[in-house]
């Protein structure tokens, strides 16, 4: 199954699913193009494919999210004012790196971000 | 539409019954009026027609897509699709009464929505993605739309992170502090629930409100039974919110289709995605780092009608079988039906 974003404003504001046998073209190959032209059809407004497994535009597309046409990539909203983007995942990172006992880091204490502090802050079981 | 039952039967009312143009020759003894007027020989007159109608009944079973699992810490499991069912009085969303079936007349479009699911939480504490909307809409129709599911809540209980509402609601974990679990949408599914102190809980199913959290993650509620297709299946149970990192166990996603939770010890299990063309929510993630996720399963959009009617046209390549004296066309991603 083909997954295809509609986009308005260039936000994403549904996400639907259509058979891969309706984007096939003349030569039986899958096609985008075919794709956005067939949903075009069906709904009308401007579409975008996306893939459930992220294969394709960094990430599966969300309700809310942005697609970035200089990118190309769909970009899911900024948690926090101090959070940048990460030019190779395009998911948004904290501006300071997790302490290296956090679980992520194999440790196993749990970090919040604290926006006020812009830092993150143990939390204690 | 039918024909009225009294007064004055007009050629052009005739026509419009038959899917014709009001103004386009016809003729009295042709089949297609006898047909409709049930005059099968013989004299034939346009009191006849009194009450005919070449209108049929398609009954539907439509499901949004599922939510996907909150993200780590302990996130909560996604809700459940919104769950819209006409079928033989089966029960539709949040187990309530079945809904009316389309009476179409021939020549109408239908254009069928099949949602996609939710994203999952990725970052630290963020929400799962809601699932989005499937529907079913034409001429005349008020358009069936069933609402996506509520993304599962991301970690502990801070109100940024909190189960969002949907067609069923996302779950929540309580991780430290009280969270707030997504409300389902009247008559299309059940809230999620909350968790406990290190396991989310579980997401809203069709057919049964997310269950709490406790050392285990909540797990999602279920999904509803329906014979539509002519098999009796579960879908759009619920996602399970993740478990405490030391219990080797796991708690199975929400029947219909719920993703399983996220675990850590020894396990190390990855939440599971809902399972596609059931409106599943996922299962909510812990905090093992590798793990891709667990988005919505997708929605599904299920007709059913006589055999005897089915006109044969659709776009978008549904699975088309057909039970008994009726036929089933399965939209597993979206297009049409012309009746």
């Amino acid at each position: 199954m083909a997954h295809f974003a509609q986009i308005e404003n260039n936000l994403v504001t549904q996400v639907i699913v259509v058979d891969n046998k309706a984007i096939l073209d003349g030569s039986d190959n899958e096609s985008e193009a075919v794709g956005v032209q067939f949903c075009a059809d069906l709904f009308g407004g401007t579409w975008v494919q996306t893939s459930y497994n992220g294969n394709i535009r960094k990430n599966y597309a969300g309700v809310g999210d942005t697609y970035d046409a200089t990118r190309d990539a769909f970009i899911s909203p900024q948690p926090y004012p101090s959070w940048v983007l990460d030019e190779t995942s395009f998911q948004y990172e904290a501006p300071l790196a997790l302490p290296s006992d956090a679980v992520k880091n194999g440790g196993d204490t749990k970090y919040r971000w604290d926006e006020a502090t812009l830092n993150w802050v143990a939390l204690v079981d | 539409m039918a024909l009225q039952s009294s007064g004055a039967i007009s050629l052009n009312n005739v026509n419009v019954e038959l899917g014709n143009s009001g103004t386009a020759s016809i003729n009295m003894g042709s089949a297609a009026v006898r047909d409709l007027f049930g005059v099968a020989s013989g004299a034939i007159s346009l009191s006849d027609g009194y009450g005919a109608s070449n209108g049929y009944d398609i009954s539907y079973l439509v499901i949004a897509g599922g939510a996907g699992g909150g993200g780590h810490y302990y996130g909560g499991g996604g809700g459940a699709g919104g769950y819209l069912n006409s079928y033989a009085s089966e029960s539709s969303g949040a187990n309530s009464t079945s809904l009316t079936s389309i009476t179409t007349g021939s020549g109408i479009v239908y254009t069928v929505t099949v949602g996609g699911g939710g994203t999952t939480g990725v970052a630290l504490w963020s929400l799962g993605g809601d699932g989005s909307t499937s529907s079913i809409s034409g001429s005349g129709l008020t358009t069936i739309s069933a609402t996506g599911g509520g993304g599962g809540g991301g970690g502990g209980g801070i109100a940024i992170v909190a189960g969002r509402a949907g067609g069923s609601g996302g779950g929540n974990s309580s991780y430290l502090t009280t969270g707030s679990a997504g409300a389902g949408t009247s008559l299309q599914g059940y809230a999620g629930n909350v968790g406990n102190t290190l396991a989310g809980g579980g997401g809203g199913g069709a057919g049964q409100l997310g269950n709490t959290g406790g050392v285990l993650g909540g797990v999602g509620g279920y999904g509803l039974a329906s014979s539509i297709t002519g098999t009796s299946t579960y879908r759009a149970g619920g996602g399970t919110g993740s478990n405490f990192d030391n219990h080797d166990f796991t708690s199975p996603g929400g029947l219909g289709g719920g993703g399983v939770g996220g675990r850590g010890g020894t396990l190390d299990l990855c939440p599971g995605n809902g399972v596609t063309n059931t409106g599943g929510g996922g299962g909510g993630r812990l905090g093992i780092w590798t793990c891709s996720g667990a988005a919505g399963g997708s929605g599904v959009v299920i007709l059913r009608m006589p055999t005897s009617n089915y006109s044969g046209t659709t776009t978008g390549s549904p699975t088309v079988t057909t039970t008994g004296s009726d036929t089933v066309i399965t939209f597993t991603g979206s297009g049409s039906y012309t009746a």
